[in-house]
């Protein structure tokens, strides 16, 4: 019921208790229908939507196109030289915490200090731009100073302040793993722009060039020699086909002496690497 | 703190990004091929009565007619043959055709969106939500959402909305979850948007009952503040 409202009349709604300065709309209509809400809702501020004007689109001019694409990688690097990496999977989002090649300071543990200082500090405002919800487990670099450990926290719970969906850190387990939940509002960025992808239906990985010529193989010698077969088609993706006539030249060859029929490789522009066909010919 | 709010509108998708101190700190989409009907307030005709089904269907505009049940129709208090009659354990439910009959117009809410081939499903008990109350121009009381656990909190609340209510009785209140520590002034606000926003419905709602009979149905608000 909360979502009723269209996103520029429920941000409003949301927003301009919260001192508001300018509020910048790229369509008349849509102005004037905030303004008139804004006339409802709180008189006062109506006079702070502005109409934006000019050749530049709105969020080219204020760099959100760029935000928008970096909300949706998976890295988020540090000003450190470390970087985030954020994973949102089905059960929970994992934020894993990484030095990279950080060596600004002398020792390990005041360099792993400043890493996960600066992660904290940053994980609060990633949680909110991708619109992350439900158990969120963040992987800290390992680090041996209780005050230190004490002090990430403190970054964390401040970062995550300005947030309005409401989260709740939970424990710091004994593998220096941070538990928390972010309440769930709406779908987040990435599963409102994105699909997983259709390569690998989401997992993330695909089966390897050689791991598939393998089973080519087993695939031939499982259908056995046919009599009236006089070749064997292999159709299958560019990486494959390469493989079959480089590294695994040998092997090809004592599979077509078994069979005692040629066999002809054929590439298909659009098999996935994992994806192939024997045909016989 | 210094928020800025900026609005990309383009014919099928809204954008809109939160910055604060000059750092965008939320986005948000909304595309309108996902947005659904939930919570819209429409004036619709009732079509059909149908006393087996204990339901109405209703012609709000939309391409397939929506489904009003019985128990979802704000009535008369309740005739007391007719309670008595219904079956121990069940809550008695109004004779349909005693609360509506077609060509009749009736404000409705959607409560549940148009799925496949079933049409949306309606009510007239209206809810109009804002950030920490929601507002029920037929309910009435004041009901705190179960999750504030707080008691003494619970108590304030509670006293907030009803002093902030005063001696009307408009309808009725619901606390939400996010209520929980925000001032009186903000459940000012609240209160004062609800009101205003239920009376502009009101005003709409009466407009068109005068050429009722002329015109179709018609969209009383595109959703609660539109």
């Amino acid at each position: 019921m909360h979502e009723d409202l269209p996103l520029p009349l429920r941000i409003l709604r949301d927003e301009l208790s919260r001192g508001v300065v300018r509020v910048l709309v790229d369509c008349a209509a849509e102005q004037a229908r905030m303004s008139a809400f804004a006339t409802e809702f709180a008189p006062a501020t109506a006079a702070r939507i502005e109409l934006h004007g000019g050749p530049r689109p709105i969020f080219d001019l204020h760099g959100i196109e760029e935000e928008i694409a970096r909300a949706l990688e998976r890295q988020v690097p540090l000003k450190s030289g470390g970087h985030l990496v954020v994973d949102q999977r089905e059960a929970m989002t994992t934020i894993d915490v990484n030095t990279g090649g950080y060596v600004g300071h002398r020792n390990l543990e005041e360099t792993t200090f400043r890493t996960n200082l600066e992660a904290a500090a940053g994980i609060g405002r990633q949680l909110r731009l991708r619109n992350l919800g439900g158990i969120i487990i963040i992987d800290f670099i390992d680090m041996h100073d209780e005050s230190h450990r004490r002090q990430v926290l403190a970054a964390l719970e401040h970062s995550l302040a300005g947030d309005r969906a409401h989260s709740r850190i939970v424990s710091l387990s004994p593998l220096g793993l941070v538990e928390m939940t972010r309440k769930r509002t709406r779908e987040s960025l990435e599963h409102l722009l994105c699909e997983p992808c259709r390569s690998c239906a989401g997992r993330g990985f695909v089966r390897t060039p050689e791991t598939v010529c393998h089973e080519i193989f087993r695939e031939v010698l499982r259908q056995g020699p046919h009599p009236s077969a006089r070749e064997l088609l292999i159709l299958a993706h560019a990486d494959v086909i390469e493989r079959l006539l480089e590294a695994e030249a040998a092997a090809l060859g004592e599979l077509k002496a078994q069979l005692g029929v040629p066999i002809r490789l054929q590439v298909e522009g659009l098999y996935g690497v994992d994806q192939f066909d024997i045909v016989r010919a | 703190m210094t928020v800025e709010i900026l609005v990309n509108v383009t014919p099928a998708e809204t954008r809109a990004a939160l910055v604060e101190e000059g750092v965008v700190q939320e986005l948000h989409v909304e595309r309108r091929s996902r947005r659904g009907l939930l919570g819209n307030l429409y004036k619709g005709r009732v079509t059909r009565v149908l006393p087996g089904m204990q339901a109405a269907f209703i012609d709000v505009g939309l391409e397939r007619t929506a489904f009003l049940h019985a128990a979802d129709v704000a009535g008369p208090p309740p005739d007391e043959t007719v309670a008595a009659l219904a079956p121990l354990g069940a809550p008695p439910v109004e004779d349909v055709r005693r609360l509506l009959s077609p060509g009749e117009d009736i404000l409705v809410q959607v409560i549940k969106d148009p799925i496949g081939t079933k049409g949306a499903r309606l009510t007239t008990y209206v809810a109009l939500p804002a950030r920490f109350l929601v507002y029920l121009p037929r309910g009435d009381g004041i009901g705190v959402s179960v999750r504030i656990e707080d008691e003494q909190e619970r108590q304030r609340l509670k006293a907030a909305v009803a002093q902030l209510r005063g001696a009307e009785a408009d309808g009725g209140y619901i606390l939400r979850t996010a209520a929980q520590g925000v001032p009186v002034e903000g459940l000012r606000e609240d209160l004062e948007y609800l009101r205003r926003l239920w009376r502009h419905v009101c005003a709409r709602d009466a407009g068109r009952s005068g050429h009722a009979g002329a015109r179709g149905p018609a969209v009383a608000a595109a959703h609660p503040a539109g």
